[in-house]
């Protein structure tokens, strides 16, 4: 404080000795416009402090460090005024600003991950690549929030391509609620798990089997979305009717509870909220930390069925009901291929059918088979599984 | 929202022939709806497997679970392997003949048809 008294005092410095809180922030105030008059030593002193008035000092030195000076000087007539995150990206569009530049600023500025999501969706062709890792940064609760936010999603489906906004969907861990307060199956109150819910459950009751699949990083959270009517028939026009899989205006809901993209590129997993049970999202889920070996093998053989395992199938029932079951979750679903998985566990023994399904070590199931029944061969049983000829699946199991 | 009327009209798709390969027959519901104090209902034969349905309507969402546990617990004696299953506003009751295997695996097929896939 001595030292400060006999220096030449600046214009902007108000020293209020008795009140030590307030003398750093003066300081620290100095040292901004300071800062500022450096990195913006071609605007006049008013300029800056106009700016100052209306977004502070931080946001306005965070703003030079994230767009640079030149740019900013485009921006001075708007920044004088005062602009929130969504008018800066609007007029960062206008003035050549790049969406990596609008995302730092979101970051600099501490800006909720829903405005920033809107601000830069309105302006910049964006992809999922970029959306992703920002979405990944925010905190778990920013990004619920985000994703409740009704307005930023209407806004992401009319600006964004139809793969990207399928992608932001599970990204940001979309979840409605059963509009009638209960799912379809299930007792009063009944829900389905959100994405984390399920990782924990699966990890926690099958750690012996999925140790692998954790280590090479398979999840469920950022991979669900749960959804109502018309993003669930968005998703199911993507993945089963553009695909020539289903016919043309096939009522998505009417046709399923839930699915997984098989074969897009992203295997994201679809639930409809009103649909299903308790244990729907941990059956899509078990999908996810499957090897892709044992189900793609068997694909070979299907024709019909919508381009469905039965074994594939059953094997993901059987590990789901081994969940379920301990939540008292009642699930009738896929009941055969699931009778069909377990014969076919109590044949060779739950570590080999683990191992296939979870591992890809599918070649030690087939031989598991062949030695415990001598005189069939896998190739006629797992035939029979995908033609659903439920009777000759048995004899061969049994 | 799925409103109860689509529901019925959409346990018909899920149950048909097409979706199932299960050919069928319609019939009477049984028990009759107003025993289980439902609002419509209908009963389908797949004479092939000896296997009936009887689907039901209840105007509240999972109003047929109340339902559920003691059409289960009265069949669980019978002479007929049975299945029931509550989906929405629905409720469903399949029997087949008990040792029956293709009739158990066409009941477990209808009524995984029923539950909706996933």
């Amino acid at each position: 404080v001595g030292l400060l008294r006999q220096s030449a005092p600046s214009p902007e410095l108000v020293v209020r000795r008795d009140d030590l809180d307030d003398f750093v922030a003066d300081l620290k105030r100095i040292s901004g416009l300071t800062t500022l008059s450096v990195l913006l030593p071609t605007w006049e002193r008013e300029e800056r402090l106009e700016v100052v008035k209306h977004i502070g000092i931080e946001r306005f030195q965070e703003l030079v460090f994230a767009l640079g000076a030149p740019l900013v000087g485009a921006l001075k007539e708007d920044l004088v005024k005062g602009v929130t995150f969504a008018q800066l990206a609007e007029l960062m569009g206008q003035k050549g600003g790049t969406v990596d530049q609008a995302f730092d600023v979101g970051n600099r500025w501490k800006v909720p991950l829903a405005d920033v999501l809107g601000g830069v969706i309105q302006v910049f062709a964006v992809d999922l690549d970029k959306l992703k890792p920002v979405i990944e940064k925010a905190s778990p609760s920013d990004r619920e929030k985000a994703s409740k936010d009704t307005l930023l999603l209407a806004k992401a489906k009319s600006k964004l391509s139809v793969d990207t906004y399928l992608g932001l969907l599970p990204a940001l861990g979309v979840y409605e609620g059963p509009s009638s307060g209960k799912l379809a199956e299930g007792d009063p109150g009944s829900t389905h798990k959100k994405g984390a819910e399920a990782d924990q459950l699966i990890r926690y009751h099958l750690q012996k089997y999925v140790a692998d699949a954790v280590r090479a990083g398979r999840k469920v959270e950022g991979e669900v979305s749960v959804v109502g009517d018309t993003d669930f028939q968005m998703a199911f026009d993507r993945q089963w009717v553009d695909t020539g899989l289903f016919a043309k205006n096939t009522v998505a809901k009417k046709t399923c509870n839930a699915f997984v993209d098989v074969n897009l590129s992203k295997r994201h997993i679809w639930v409809h909220r009103d649909l299903g049970n308790a244990g729907t999202v941990i059956h899509e889920g078990m999908h996810k930390y499957a090897d892709p070996t044992l189900r793609n093998e068997q694909m070979s053989l299907v024709t019909t069925h919508g381009g469905i395992s039965q074994l594939d199938e059953g094997i993901t029932e059987l590990f789901t009901r081994k969940v379920t079951s301990v939540l008292k979750i009642a699930r009738g679903n896929y009941a055969n291929p699931f009778e069909m998985a377990d014969l076919l566990e109590k044949l060779v023994g739950d570590a080999v059918v683990a191992k296939a399904y979870f591992d890809g070590n599918f070649d030690a199931l087939k031989m598991a088979y062949e030695k415990a029944r001598p005189s069939k061969k896998w190739n006629v049983v797992a035939l029979a599984l995908e033609q659903k000829d439920w009777p000759v699946a048995k004899g061969c199991l049994k | 929202m799925i409103i109860p009327a689509d529901e019925l009209q959409l346990a018909t798709e899920r149950l048909s022939a097409s979706r199932t390969g299960f050919a069928s027959r319609p019939t009477l519901p049984d028990p009759t709806c107003e025993r289980l104090g439902a609002i419509g209902g209908f009963g389908l034969l797949i004479e092939d497997h000896c296997v009936r349905l009887s689907v039901y309507l209840f105007k509240e969402w999972g109003q047929g679970q109340h339902q559920a546990d003691a059409l289960a617990a009265s069949m669980a004696t019978s002479e007929q392997e049975s299945i029931v299953a509550v989906n929405g506003s629905l409720l469903f009751l399949g029997t087949a003949p008990r040792g029956d295997d293709t009739a158990h695996f066409a009941l477990n097929d209808l009524c995984s048809a029923f539950a909706g896939q996933e």
